[in-house]
């Protein structure tokens, strides 16, 4: 046990020399990113220098959509195998929770810079447009999901009734992402999907950069939160750990 | 470059709001690791349960 005690000061860290590689890397692509959204990129005939606001605005919601598919991935996994296995249930579960609080943050930036973005090219922060209050549904929705997580409850239950609810919350990603087809919408329709890219040179390459570099630091987010909910847990088992002993104790001495 | 004041608060608030919650992290696990007595050693490699924080498992 001597070792596994920590000098004063000097808790244990969540990063390995792996992460602390990704953390260089991300904060290296984060000013390249910088360079060429506000300098290399040309401004758009249309949009004008609003264009730059749609390379943080454009890999965040990708980010949040990827983030809420590995919270639904991760939940379906735990409701299929991970009952039956304590170990890696709880590891579904932290891959959900670590997933979806991520995915919360990019949403919110999402709505920040699209209101942003909206100012300049619409003259107003909001409209109740369908991608818009979709969004906004999509944000709450995922809020309640992370709310639920925190209830009082035994850990498996919590765990199971979380995983239900982020299988049905997913539902709303692809009415978020298709709002724009299928209603009549003020936002603009996509520019960038499977199909030819309407954007291109470098306005193309900036906006991929961006994207790319809003992935790796999504990653290193997830990688520590998930550590972190790992060391929560150990702190609930071993807070009830030293309840049974005392309740025992207590049961001895009278 | 025109509306420079939303573009730069634009990337400002997006820097800022993933740099809080990057530090938030690093800060929650350290105060954690604390109450539970698990750290690194003296030479900065992780000991005993310090490794039980630091892998995805």
């Amino acid at each position: 046990m001597g070792e596994q005690n920590a000098p004063a000061g000097q808790g244990p860290m969540t990063a390995t020399p792996a992460t602390r590689v990704l953390g260089g890397v991300a904060v290296l692509a984060t000013v390249v990113a910088l360079l060429l959204g506000l300098v290399v990129s040309p401004k758009d005939v249309v949009q004008g220098d609003a264009v730059r606001l749609l390379y943080v605005h454009v890999p965040v919601i990708w980010i949040a959509y990827g983030s809420f598919g590995l919270t639904s991935l991760a939940s379906a996994l735990y409701l299929w195998r991970g009952r039956r296995r304590a170990d890696s249930g709880r590891h579904y579960d932290r891959l959900a929770g670590a997933a979806a609080e991520c995915g919360v943050l990019f949403t919110g930036l999402t709505l920040i810079s699209g209101a942003l973005w909206g100012k300049i090219t619409w003259g107003t922060y909001w409209q109740w447009d369908a991608r818009l209050t979709t969004t906004v549904l999509l944000f709450i929705t995922y809020i309640g999901y992370l709310a639920l997580r925190r209830l009082p409850a035994d850990p498996t239950v919590r765990s199971k009734r979380s995983a239900i609810m982020a299988l049905a919350s997913f539902v709303n990603v692809p009415i978020v992402h298709f709002s724009v087809d299928w209603w009549r919408t003020l936002h603009q329709q996509e520019s960038f999907g499977l199909g030819e890219p309407e954007i291109t040179g470098e306005m193309l390459w900036s906006l991929l950069f961006s994207t790319l570099t809003m992935t790796i630091v999504a990653a290193w987010l997830m990688v520590h939160r998930y550590r972190v909910i790992r060391l929560e847990e150990m702190l609930d088992d071993e807070g009830l750990c030293a309840a049974i002993e005392a309740r025992q104790a207590e049961a001895v001495g009278s | 470059m025109n509306n420079a004041g939303s573009i730069i608060a634009g990337y400002g608030i997006t820097i800022a709001a993933i740099g809080f919650y990057a530090a938030w992290i690093v800060m929650r696990g350290r105060a954690i690791g604390e109450q539970l007595g698990i750290g690194r050693s003296d030479d900065g490699s992780s000991a005993g349960e310090g490794e039980k924080g630091s892998t995805w498992t």
